[in-house]
């Protein structure tokens, strides 16, 4: 390491921005679901900027590890992480018919959120290992699926379908990237199909969210609610929006409006404006993701890089997709923004490693002489 | 070669990314789409659910009578609502709930864990019930002030007044036909609502329109109410009638001025009743009048001048044949002149004044009177009767109708008719509302009396009442009717019902009925008694005069009506004999006047007797062939006479 620490500074700064533009919506969308249950409105802010503060530490320190240490730790953070996932089965704290969290002390933790960084990590030692053999099947393929398989498999069971969907999309893009073979990709995508389809339609839950998903007008009141009032709140919006805190689809008619929903409260409450920053933010931050994974010094950078950005891209997309009706209820929040404190502190973690390979990228680039456009501070 | 893999890679990372920006694209796409094309679609869900427009109705107007007495008027009376996601202990609260309210607890549960904002337990409930609940201070459980329509004199003139919905909407009567008025426009109160249905203190917002409810007073005088409903109760519970209505009109104006009906209701808990007993039936219902349609039948026949006053008929001892059919008296009158015919009711006397006026003429001045048409009272559900197309009309039809069957017309028809008798010939439009007012008095809308036009001539209207006096006085059907100290003119009626089953006149179903106006030569009071179904005597002269001298007496004394001065009862009884087995020379009508000298008399019908009685004074030769009755005469009548005129009168014996 030089005395001139150099990284992605726009990855930091739209990290800062879209965590701190979080903390102001969580208190927006929470105030009065907290006054009203928990006699205190600031209980959501406080928590939310609790963990910010704990989460930008976290990125910080992370910013100054070598991402080469996580090539060493892929084994053992897999092994903590699978380790966690059987715990919550075990002893986890069921919230609304799911079993998500764990508690330590006062501190309630949700390993499946871990787990999604794990399982990149992972997936970038593992193929960073294999190289080309990747494209054989019992010694690429195979492997590659039957780690991640375990942990999605354990994620189904907690239930929380919509993760484990994800970190199966994050799988079949990182295999894709490494360069295994499409058919093998697409097979799997047959094989799970009507796994699929079996754990849609033996879920009630989940068959409706699908229905409603797929005609949400149908029935406004009942399984398309959740829905429709997404679609009300965003629309209502208009341009400009209703104003900071003046919005009133969060005063209970939009079910979970500081977590899932929160893109919906963006939109109600500064318009169309808001949800385009929120979107132009999360396409920046992919952009310059992209290019750290493409700058990066060596083959694991390059997973790793494009693993985190994927996992940052991917949620935010889902979940704005989710509230625009563009695709069936998932479960998943968006990134930086939505309340919950195991997803802000890994994301800040995530961040950390990617600005940790920006620097990398930067230096590299610096030593190839190759421009780089990017701001660098030390 | 690494070189060209790392290009790959690159490559592939690149589609990646690709992905990634057409899903920012769709976004965006949708994000505009949502925010801009759909807005307003958008923005009016939003609202609807954001917003509750409450419709708290204003204090309906209220009911007054013509001497601003209150009829029916609204006071406020709590209503009780639940917002189901606030109530906590569901299962506690419903059971406790249910207890003070007396209800199934499972009934008050599925409320409570209604996925809807608002929903009503009860409204409407007693005052201790609901400071009970209150007491409980259960979370999520409200009372909301809704008004209650309230009337004061239970069932008095229930059916005139109609009631009201819970909400409270006017369902019958009057309260149906002003809602308009009563109602008045509901403060629409917009309230901010979040999702648990609970109002948003800093959005509670708009009281825009505030127009008053008007009230409404009405021509109906609670006294005179009072004094019918009380008179009619009395009269039902002696006759065991199965039904029975009482009108009193102004005859001058058309104003209602009590309108009564049994069996009733009470308005203040109209759920115990069924429709049947809820109707207006004096608007709503038709029925053959009988012989209390004669009086019309008199009024026609004088105004058609088919007939003279001094004119008599032959009662042919209580058998009548017309065609095939035979029309029976309730009695064997012999000679009848025309007064009789309606003082003993001879349906007989009034066929052949039928027949000589024909159907066409009968049918027009009926429907003159206001028969077979609406009469325009303004009341919910008014029916027309029944009048028969003249021309389909059988001669029997003719009889039938001159003495009121075959014809059905509604009570309130009747009384109409009989007004313009009483006022000299004047068909008023019968109305119930005097004027709309508004809260401090001021009048919105008044109503005047109406002529609709004239039906009789005031000469007609006069011997009409003449004739009817008749009814009241000693030996007619009506004495019974007869007020002290004033001339009452009447008519008494029994009609016979027709058997639903048998499709025939029954002999076991009447209805019995009277009507008149007192003082007779000065009307103030029209008033029509009708008794459904009597268990005993059904006689209207019976049963029903004495209902309508007993409402006429009262009225007459509460109004200060001074009483007529009756010298004496100058016309009292001139005609002890008018039984068929007299003798017919005792039969002869001593107060049939002789015609002025000079003109020719009308002696068609009258038996030889008679027709020479007639013609008595004047000095003219007679020259007759045949026995019986006069069936052709020459010269006709209303010719003049001079002394010595032949006139040749041709007789036969009655068929």
């Amino acid at each position: 390491m030089t005395d001139r620490f150099r990284f992605d500074f726009s990855i930091l700064l739209i990290t800062l921005i879209l965590a701190g533009f979080g903390i102001v919506m969580v208190y927006s969308t929470s105030a009065i679901l907290a006054a009203d249950e928990l006699k205190d409105s600031f209980y959501f802010l406080k928590k939310q900027a609790l963990f910010a503060t704990g989460g930008v530490f976290l990125m910080a320190l992370a910013m100054r590890i070598n991402y080469h240490l996580w090539q060493k730790l892929a084994y053992p953070i897999l092994a903590v992480s699978l380790l966690l996932l059987t715990l919550v089965l075990v002893s986890g704290t069921e919230a609304s018919g799911a079993t998500r969290w764990l508690y330590v002390g006062p501190l309630s933790f949700q390993p499946s959120e871990l787990s999604k960084l794990a399982l990149v990590v992972f997936l970038s030692y593992f193929l960073t290992k294999k190289g080309a053999k990747i494209r054989t099947f019992q010694f690429g393929f195979l492997p590659a699926i039957l780690i991640p398989g375990a942990m999605i498999l354990l994620v189904i069971h907690q239930p929380d379908f919509g993760a484990a969907l994800f970190l199966g999309i994050i799988v079949m893009l990182m295999l894709f990237a490494a360069g295994t073979r499409l058919s093998y990709i697409l097979s799997m995508a047959l094989i799970a199909a009507p796994v699929v389809y079996y754990l849609i339609v033996k879920v009630p839950y989940r068959l409706h969210r699908i229905m409603s998903y797929l005609n949400p007008w149908n029935d406004p009141q009942g399984t398309s609610f959740q829905l429709v009032q997404s679609l009300v709140a965003f629309g209502g919006g208009g341009i400009f929006g209703s104003g900071l805190g003046q919005g009133k689809q969060k005063l209970f008619f939009l079910p979970a409006p500081h977590t899932d929903f929160i893109f919906s409260v963006i939109g109600e409450e500064i318009g169309l404006i808001g949800a385009l920053i929120v979107l132009g933010l999360f396409l920046v931050l992919c952009i310059r993701g992209i290019r750290v994974s493409l700058d990066a010094p060596d083959e694991f950078g390059t997973y790793l890089g494009l693993g985190i950005t994927s996992l940052i891209s991917l949620q935010a997309i889902i979940n704005m997709a989710v509230v625009l009706g563009l695709l069936p209820t998932k479960g998943l929040t968006l990134p930086f923004i939505s309340y919950g404190g195991t997803s802000l502190v890994v994301s800040f973690v995530s961040v950390g490693i990617l600005l940790n390979i920006s620097s990398h990228a930067l230096r590299g680039a610096v030593d190839r002489n190759v421009g780089f456009s990017g701001p660098g501070r030390s | 070669m690494r070189k060209k893999q790392i290009n790959w890679l690159k490559f592939r990372i690149f589609l990646i990314f690709f992905l990634f920006f057409i899903c920012f694209v769709l976004i965006l796409l949708r994000a505009l789409q949502l925010q801009i094309v759909e807005r307003e679609n958008l923005q009016e869900l939003a609202a609807r659910q954001h917003q509750r427009i409450i419709e708290l109705v204003p204090n309906r107007g209220t009911i007054f009578d013509r001497n601003l007495s209150v009829m029916a008027e609204s006071t406020e009376i709590e209503s009780l609502y639940t917002h189901p996601r606030q109530v906590k202990n569901v299962r506690q609260a419903s059971r406790k709930i249910a207890d003070i309210l007396g209800m199934n607890p499972r009934t008050i549960e599925r409320k409570l864990r209604s996925q809807r904002p608002f929903e009503w337990l009860q409204r409407k409930i007693l005052p201790a019930k609901a400071e009970k609940i209150r007491e409980l201070e259960i979370e999520g459980i409200n009372f909301l002030k809704e008004s209650q329509r309230y009337y004061p004199n239970g069932w008095l003139a229930a059916n005139l007044l109609g009631f009201v919905g819970i909400d409270p909407e006017g369902l019958e009567g009057l309260e149906f036909q002003h809602d308009r008025y009563l109602n008045g426009h509901p403060h629409r109160v917009l309230l901010g609502l979040d999702a648990k249905g609970r109002e948003i203190i800093t959005e509670l917002l708009v009281v825009p329109t505030d127009l008053p409810s008007y009230s409404v007073v009405l021509t109906v005088d609670l006294n005179i109410q009072y004094i019918v409903e009380k008179a009619l109760t009395e009269a039902v519970k002696k006759t065991r009638a199965r039904s029975a209505m009482a009108l009193v009109m102004e005859p001058q104006t058309g104003r209602i001025l009590a309108m009564a009906i049994r069996p009733t209701f009470n308005p203040n808990m109209v759920r115990n009743y069924n429709g049947d007993v809820i109707r207006n039936r004096v608007i709503t219902d038709a029925f053959e009048p009988g012989s209390i349609f004669k009086v019309f039948l008199l009024a026609i026949a004088l105004e058609e001048k088919v007939t003279q006053k001094n004119e008599i008929f032959y009662g042919h001892n209580g058998r009548y044949q017309i065609g095939k059919e035979i029309i029976h008296d309730h009695k064997r009158f012999g000679w009848l002149t025309l007064e009789k015919i309606i003082k003993f009711s001879s349906n007989i006397g009034a066929s052949q004044i039928g027949l000589r006026l024909g159907a066409e003429k009968l049918d027009r001045h009926i429907r003159d009177f206001g028969f077979g048409a609406r009469t325009g009272i303004n009341l919910p559900g008014e029916a027309k009767g029944i009048v028969r197309n003249p021309k389909s009309l059988s001669e029997v039809g003719v009889a039938n109708t001159a003495f009121g069957q075959g014809i059905s017309v509604t009570a309130i028809q009747l009384i109409t008719a009989l007004s313009a008798i009483a006022n000299g010939g004047n068909l008023m439009r019968p109305y119930v509302v005097d004027r709309i007012i508004d809260q401090s008095g001021n009048v919105v809308k008044s109503f005047t009396p109406e002529p609709r036009r004239r039906c009789i001539s005031l000469e007609t209207s006069q011997e009409v009442t003449r004739i009817m006096k008749a009814v009241v006085e000693p030996g007619g059907t009506g004495t019974e009717a007869a007020v002290p100290g004033y001339l009452v003119a009447g008519k008494t009626g029994t009609a016979q019902k027709i058997d639903p089953l048998l499709k025939k006149y029954s002999n076991e179903n009447y209805i019995g009925s009277f009507m008149g106006f007192v003082p007779a030569d000065d009307p103030r009071l029209v008033i029509l008694v009708i008794l459904d179904e009597p268990e005993k005597t059904p006689y209207g002269g019976v049963i029903a005069a004495p209902v309508f001298k007993t409402i006429a007496e009262r009225s007459l004394q509460y109004l200060n009506v001074p009483p007529t001065e009756v010298t004496a009862s100058p016309r009292v009884e001139r005609s002890p004999n008018y039984y068929p087995r007299t003798k017919r020379r005792e039969s002869f009508p001593p107060d049939i006047a002789v015609q002025p000298d000079g003109v020719m008399p009308n002696l068609l019908g009258l038996s030889m007797r008679n027709a020479l009685g007639r013609l008595g004074k004047s000095n003219v030769e007679v020259q007759m062939s045949g026995r019986g009755l006069v069936v052709k005469q020459k010269p006709p009548p209303g010719s003049r006479l001079k002394e010595g005129t032949v006139c040749y009168l041709r007789l036969r014996p009655p068929s």
